[in-house]
């Protein structure tokens, strides 16, 4: 072979590995899609859908929050917003479709100061565990609050058959619909849903249920039926970094 | 199985119908298509133009369907009688190497369209379903085209134009597969995109072959044609709408000028003589009257283009002052792109303008998408290389290329689209790149170097398409349209006519209005009154308003309004996503709900006032009729 042709050929295989390496570096991750479900990586938010693309939730930085003293704080304000991409999540963009894998979505964002945090969706079947995980949070954060924007119009009931509605967006007709489902209005003020629970199921506005999201017992509930917000308050010990998960089920 | 096939041979008269007029003046198959299609548009104009000064009552249909069919079967039997003694001679089959050589690249191009069409583009997208949101508006067009009469301007056949970018040329070609057998379009023009996009891959392979002589790097020139997907304003390949028309038009005409093609076919017909006094110039300005005609704008640049390569061509402009001419349009290029700097200006007064006004940095990025390093890596050589070169050819069309991307990545509203000609001659810029490194190399190292650098363009297709389709997602198909909606459309079809107005979001009976060729108020570009209304009604729970608010709208056009006696109100998920949208987006034609949505649990109470209050005609796991009257 001459010299001439070891170059072109050289040249032209290089151009095209990294060609290659720069297209794929751009394919689209952040899809999980199973028969029950799917959940997506949208540019501000990870949002899980119904095998009919009804949306069941979404969950977001800018509604995540942190504690610390007395004051309660987002995690991360719209104009502070970074999307961090992790370099092995470069690497897993660079495999072929195929050998992808298919259930995990890894989201890592900062507020470009002091918070740098990852989101990690996995599933099975049709379980979803969604882990928070906080590189350096401050030794005096003792709290974070997970939340949850659920379905419009949609309730929250526990594992005993109590639905809990806002005192401020309360009115007689949730009540009824709650009574004739056969379930126990409890009206919540100041947000705070009673500690005793184990489990959360989401249930649309014919009162069909949804899916379910499991409650540790250290943790405290919120729900703030305005803006459609459950937020799961946990309290977290020095160890650096910190995680925090939540598993929710798909009910079919 | 059955629409399907007949869908697919009515696809194919799109190009048969208007090539078999073209043929008796041209041999060329491109430059007949062209001017037959040509031929076509006047004559089918002539005709409705009498019908309304005759202001008969009889159905235009009808006439139209006979006068075409009369057309197309006259050209026919015309062609068999001139054909007739070689028809008549017994030929054996002459499977020769020759014969062989011949089709292989037809057969390789062919192949690689029908891959990458069906199996990879249409992968989650099964027939009838689309991809291309434009169409909806031509397809209702040529609708009524067939139902009411054909007019110069679009926006005299449908109130879905409500700006004239173009004649109706394009709409009445669409028309004309259906001058046989009555179908829908919406599967016509499945099979109709398949066709335009082989005819990009085809006349890519004849502008290669043509300029580098050599049928290997021709394919390499289809091959890049396939892999080159604009996904966003250009759309040259995937698309058939009257831009990307215009574009591979602009492409037949320079490569019939460049073969000298453009002449004419002598006939022994009894008006040969006054044929044969159809000359070069009379034919080429007739091919250049169809450029303008199918697209305004696009069309004009395609003139331009054709004219500076006559004068390029015909002038003793020697190769010094060629590459002078190159590096002033490298230079125009690097103002355009510095001119940015000073912001960006909105061409027209239309809402939706500012939405196509790019930044700099938005068009590179367009253009990184669609073509990764390739572009500014092997352009730049191929420039380079064609300043270097003696080949006369190549430094015009280089030239040719520098203009359509100087105008492309101009700082105003709509200029991307420029690209949809550009695009053409760009890639042949970017293939004398690999011409020239190639041909250095022995035979065996080339051939591996087409395949490697195919399969490198194969991953940048294959990524840009993917995440084109990704937002498309819906029940297990990408798509803007659902079965649902196409279901719901038959139904309108079947037991509706045009007495009917169909109201809804803007998306929804965008759709609906082309499936099932029943009327709305503008489809996706209803106007600010009807859009004020439909926002004004938005969870109203006073039946009485809701339904006074809903007659008021009405179709803009006198000869189909007069017609309106029944109205019909559909909601779905689209419907209510689009009424949560902010008050300034559902008043803009620029925001769209572009896929369907599922009815959410949110909407429930809202359906059950609607349904105790109005009469439900019609109702499936997406889309609700409600009668109002």
């Amino acid at each position: 072979m001459k010299k001439q042709d070891i170059i072109i050929i050289t040249s032209t295989i290089a151009i095209g590995l990294l060609v290659i390496v720069v297209t794929l570096s751009k394919y689209n991750l952040g899809k999980v899609s199973k028969t029950s479900f799917q959940a997506r990586l949208n540019t501000y938010s990870l949002n899980v859908y119904s095998s009919d693309l009804n949306e069941l939730f979404k969950i977001s930085p800018f509604d995540d929050f942190y504690y610390k003293g007395y004051t309660k704080n987002h995690l991360v304000e719209r104009n502070s917003y970074k999307r961090e991409v992790r370099f092995s999540e470069k690497l897993q963009s660079l495999l072929p479709g195929f050998l992808k894998p298919n259930n995990i979505i890894t989201w890592s964002v900062s507020n470009k100061k002091d918070i740098y945090l990852t989101y990690q969706v996995t599933s099975d079947q049709n379980q979803i565990l969604i882990t928070r995980t906080f590189e350096k949070l401050e030794p005096s954060v003792y709290a974070v609050g997970q939340s949850f924007i659920i379905c419009k119009d949609c309730y929250i009931v526990d594992q005993y058959k109590k639905v809990y509605l806002s005192q401020s967006q309360v009115n007689d007709d949730k009540i009824k619909k709650a009574n004739s489902a056969q379930f126990t209005p409890v009206i919540i003020s100041q947000n705070l849903i009673p500690s005793n629970i184990s489990k959360l199921i989401i249930f649309d506005s014919n009162f069909n249920p949804k899916y379910s999201i499991s409650i540790n017992s250290s943790q405290q509930v919120f729900y703030d039926e305005k803006w459609n917000l459950l937020e799961l308050k946990t309290f977290i010990n020095q160890e650096r970094p910190t995680k925090v998960s939540q598993v929710i089920t798909i009910i079919k | 199985m059955d629409r399907t096939i007949a869908d697919l041979i009515l696809s194919s008269l799109f190009f048969i119908i208007p090539i078999s007029v073209g043929r008796f003046f041209t041999k060329q198959i491109g430059i007949s298509w062209i001017f037959g299609s040509l031929i076509w548009f006047i004559y089918l104009l002539v005709i409705s133009s009498l019908l309304d000064l005759i202001n008969t009552k009889t159905p235009y249909l009808p006439i139209f369907t006979i006068t075409t069919l009369s057309l197309f079967f006259s050209s026919i039997a015309l062609m068999i009688y001139k054909n007739r003694k070689s028809l008549i001679k017994t030929r054996s089959l002459n499977i020769s190497k020759f014969f062989f050589l011949k089709t292989f690249p037809y057969s390789i191009l062919v192949a690689l369209s029908l891959v990458l069409y069906f199996y990879i583009w249409r992968d989650q997208t099964p027939f009838p379903l689309q991809l291309n949101w434009d169409i909806y508006e031509h397809i209702t067009a040529s609708n009524n085209i067939l139902q009411y009469k054909l007019s110069f301007f679009p926006s005299q056949i449908s109130d879905s134009f409500t700006f004239d970018g173009y004649t109706s040329f394009f709409q009445l070609l669409l028309t004309l597969p259906l001058s046989l057998i009555s179908s829908n379009l919406i599967g016509v023009y499945f099979f109709l995109e398949y066709w335009h996009f082989l005819l990009t891959i085809l006349v890519s392979y004849l502008l290669a072959k043509t300029v580098f002589k050599s049928t290997a790097f021709g394919i390499l020139g289809g091959i890049i044609s396939a892999f080159i997907f604009e996904s966003s304003v250009v759309y040259s390949t995937f698309f058939l709408i009257p831009q990307s028309m215009a574009g591979v038009w602009t492409i037949i005409i320079l490569i019939g000028l460049i073969n000298k093609n453009i002449h004419v076919y002598n006939l022994e017909l009894p008006f040969s003589k006054l044929i044969r006094s159809l000359k070069l110039n009379q034919l080429l300005i007739a091919l250049l009257s169809s450029l303008f005609l199918i697209h305004f704008i696009i069309g004009f640049l395609g003139i331009l283009i054709i004219l500076t390569f006559i004068i390029l061509e015909k002038k003793n402009i020697n190769n010094t002052n060629l590459n002078k001419l190159i590096f002033l349009l490298l230079i125009a290029l690097m103002t355009t792109a510095v001119l940015h700097i000073f912001g960006t200006w909105t061409i027209t007064d239309r809402e939706e303008a500012i939405y196509f006004n790019l930044s700099l940095y938005k068009k590179i990025s367009l253009l990184f998408d669609w073509y990764s390093l390739f572009l500014p890596f092997f352009y730049s050589m191929g420039v380079l290389i064609s300043v270097k070169s003696s080949n006369r050819l190549l430094k015009i069309l280089t030239i040719l290329s520098l203009i359509s991307l100087v105008i492309s990545i101009a700082p105003f509203s709509y200029f991307l689209k420029f690209f949809v000609i550009g695009r053409y001659l760009i890639n042949l810029i970017i293939l004398s790149s690999f011409v020239f490194l190639l041909s250095k190399v022995s035979k065996v190292l080339k051939y591996f170097s087409i395949i490697w650098i195919a399969f490198v363009f194969f991953v940048v297709f294959y990524t840009n398409q993917s995440n084109y389709k990704d937002q498309l997602y819906f029940l297990g198909y990408r798509s803007h349209i659902s079965k649902s909606e196409i279901e719901l459309s038959n139904w309108l079809n079947q037991n509706y006519s045009k007495e009917t107005l169909i109201i809804s979001d803007p998306a929804t009976q965008y759709v609906l209005e082309a499936i099932s060729g029943i009327n709305s108020q503008g489809g996706a570009y209803m106007d600010i009154q009807t859009r004020q209304t439909l926002s004004s009604i938005n969870n109203l729970n006073d039946k009485n308003l809701l339904k006074e608010r809903l007659l008021t709208i009405e179709d803009r056009l006198p000869h189909i309004k007069k017609n309106h006696r029944k109205t019909l109100f559909i909601v779905g998920g689209r419907y209510f996503k689009w009424q949560d949208l902010p008050n300034d987006q559902k008043l803009s034609f620029y925001y769209n709900v572009w896929r369907p949505y599922p009815i959410s649990y949110a909407n429930n109470s809202y359906l059950n006032f609607l349904t105790n209050n109005f009469k439900t005609l019609y109702q499936n796991d997406q889309l609700l009729v409600l009668e109002i009257k």
